[in-house]
């Protein structure tokens, strides 16, 4: 009896190998997301979800096309997950070099930002957080001064 | 099978719960379902865009990517025509994606072989494959969004990779002409600072767990009766590009929905106005507002709601938007999951 259930049991481990053999594939990946869908059920039950594909890039792994899986409303959803190998990808096609550009340079760069600035801490949608930032110390003889600096904003020059 | 009945609005127009903040001497109405239509070929329990609408009404509905077909249902809900890249390639698709429908018909369609190549599938309104296109800007890059002008250019947006390919990606936008070649790269002036909030790891782009950038991602074009490209970025306030055909930036709208929480699910074209749907996330709530070409605003309206409930009465899926008199066509489903649309009027 406990002969047979450890074939079964083996039976089933072998067949769960192969399954995640086959739905897996090494290569050179990267992430593409999809759209934001509107799953519906139930008790109009109204939810978003957002998947993630598999396309090829410059990420080397495997990647499971079903590798994730969320909920929304009633519906299991099924998305893509890369697993890194570490390796390099030589020939995952041209890339282009990005300057860096003018920090500030768009007007309209506060209307996005709306009082918060990049390198915030989000602590949620609507609420951030940005550590003080101490930018410089003096040290005199007999003295030290410091100036503490918010989003850029000097708030305090302390021991002067 | 079909049951329209415009004019009969089936929930009490008095039961709302919401209320967008419109500029002074902008009229306040309620969306009101006011017929459904159903699809009974059809079954969903979700939507994803585009939700694209042509000049006679027919509406374009994908429902899975992975299996990509995309149907085209006229105004009775009928399928007149199916669009399929896997029959027409002897390639391996990982998957479909975006689809614009041009002005004269013809649907375009961002697909995904399993190779680098970025092509586009080209077919007939009536759903016969007409040719393939291969986007070539000269590096790797992932398309995410499409739009056609008359002249048989694209717009097309997506991003593309920093040096160090770990890196949070760029934006990038650019021209195509009829044989994929890059004409124009379009810069966007908003793109570095999406990008930067990127970087910061700020939630308003960046969901936990997932790469790209939501502004980008989640963004939509139409091509309105001016034969510009309306591009909307997710943000909010929505920032929305006015492209012309040779890659000019035209204009740069701002559409503010009046609260932080509202973001824009999608933009329509019709006639010299634009219709966009917001929708806050939380509560689903909704608020359509219509502005002319020049962004100034001309009507708000939000949804009526479900009185007992309080439940959203509309889907975020918008699909058509008309005038005399104004109506917007939404798909929604019914409790057995049918596809249906629904109708829906300011009252």
């Amino acid at each position: 009896m406990t002969v047979k259930r450890l074939s079964i049991n083996a039976a089933f481990l072998f067949l769960m190998l192969l399954a995640c053999r086959i739905c897996y594939a090494d290569g050179c990946w990267g992430y593409s997301n999809g759209d934001e869908s509107e799953c519906t059920g139930p008790h109009g039950c109204a939810k978003w979800y957002t998947v993630s594909y598999c396309d090829l890039g410059c990420t080397s792994g495997a990647c499971n096309p079903v590798g994730n899986t969320r909920q929304c409303c009633s519906l299991i959803i099924h998305y893509a997950e890369i697993v890194p190998d570490g390796d390099r990808c030589p020939d995952c096609g041209n890339i282009r070099t990005h300057l860096k550009p003018r920090p500030h340079s768009n007007p309209h760069r506060s209307e996005l930002l709306q009082g918060r600035s990049p390198g915030l801490i989000m602590l949620s949608p609507a609420v951030s957080y940005k550590p003080l930032e101490l930018v410089d110390v003096f040290r005199g003889c007999d003295r030290a001064a410091a100036i503490v600096i918010d989003g850029g904003r000097t708030l305090s020059v302390e021991g002067m | 099978m079909a049951q329209d009945t415009p004019g009969k609005p089936e929930h009490d127009p008095k039961a709302t719960a919401s209320s967008p903040k419109p500029d002074k001497g902008v009229s306040l109405l309620h969306l009101t379902r006011v017929g459904t239509v159903d699809v009974p070929s059809l079954s969903t329990h979700s939507f994803t865009p585009p939700f694209p609408c042509d000049a006679d009404s027919n509406i374009y509905y994908q429902d899975d990517l992975r299996a990509p077909a995309i149907h085209k249902l006229n105004s009775k809900g009928e399928e007149v025509a199916l669009f399929q890249p896997g029959p027409n390639t002897d390639k391996k698709l990982d998957r479909g994606g975006n689809f614009a429908v041009s002005p004269n018909g013809d649907l375009y369609e961002l697909v995904f072989p399993h190779e680098l190549t970025r092509p586009v599938f080209v077919y007939k309104s009536d759903g016969t494959f007409k040719s393939v296109i291969k986007l070539d800007p000269g590096f790797i890059w992932f398309p995410s969004k499409i739009a056609v002008f008359s002249s048989g250019q694209m717009l097309v947006t997506g991003m593309e990779y920093d040096k160090d390919t770990t890196a949070e990606m760029w934006p990038f936008t650019g021209i195509f002409a009829g044989d994929g070649s890059l004409l124009k790269e379009v810069k966007l002036e908003d793109d570095e600072t999406l990008r930067d909030m990127g970087v910061a790891g700020d939630s308003r782009v960046k969901e936990v767990g997932t790469p790209g950038n939501k502004a980008i991602d989640f963004g939509q074009i139409d091509v309105a009766s001016d034969g510009n490209a309306y591009l909307m970025r997710w943000t909010n306030p929505a920032v929305i590009y006015a492209i012309s055909p040779g890659g000019q930036v035209v204009r740069r709208l701002t559409i503010d929905p009046g609260d932080p929480n509202y973001y824009p699910r999608t933009l329509h074209a019709f006639g010299n106005r634009l219709a966009i749907l917001f929708v806050q996330h939380e509560s689903m709530e909704k608020i359509m507002k219509v502005v002319d070409l020049e962004g100034r605003d001309l009507s708000a309206y939000d949804e009526t709601r479900r009185s007992e409930a309080g439940k959203s009465m509309l889907t975020s899926a918008f699909y058509c938007y008309t005038e005399n008199p104004t109506r917007f066509l939404f798909l929604g489903a019914n409790d057995q999951s049918m596809l249906q649309f629904w109708i829906v009027e300011p009252r």
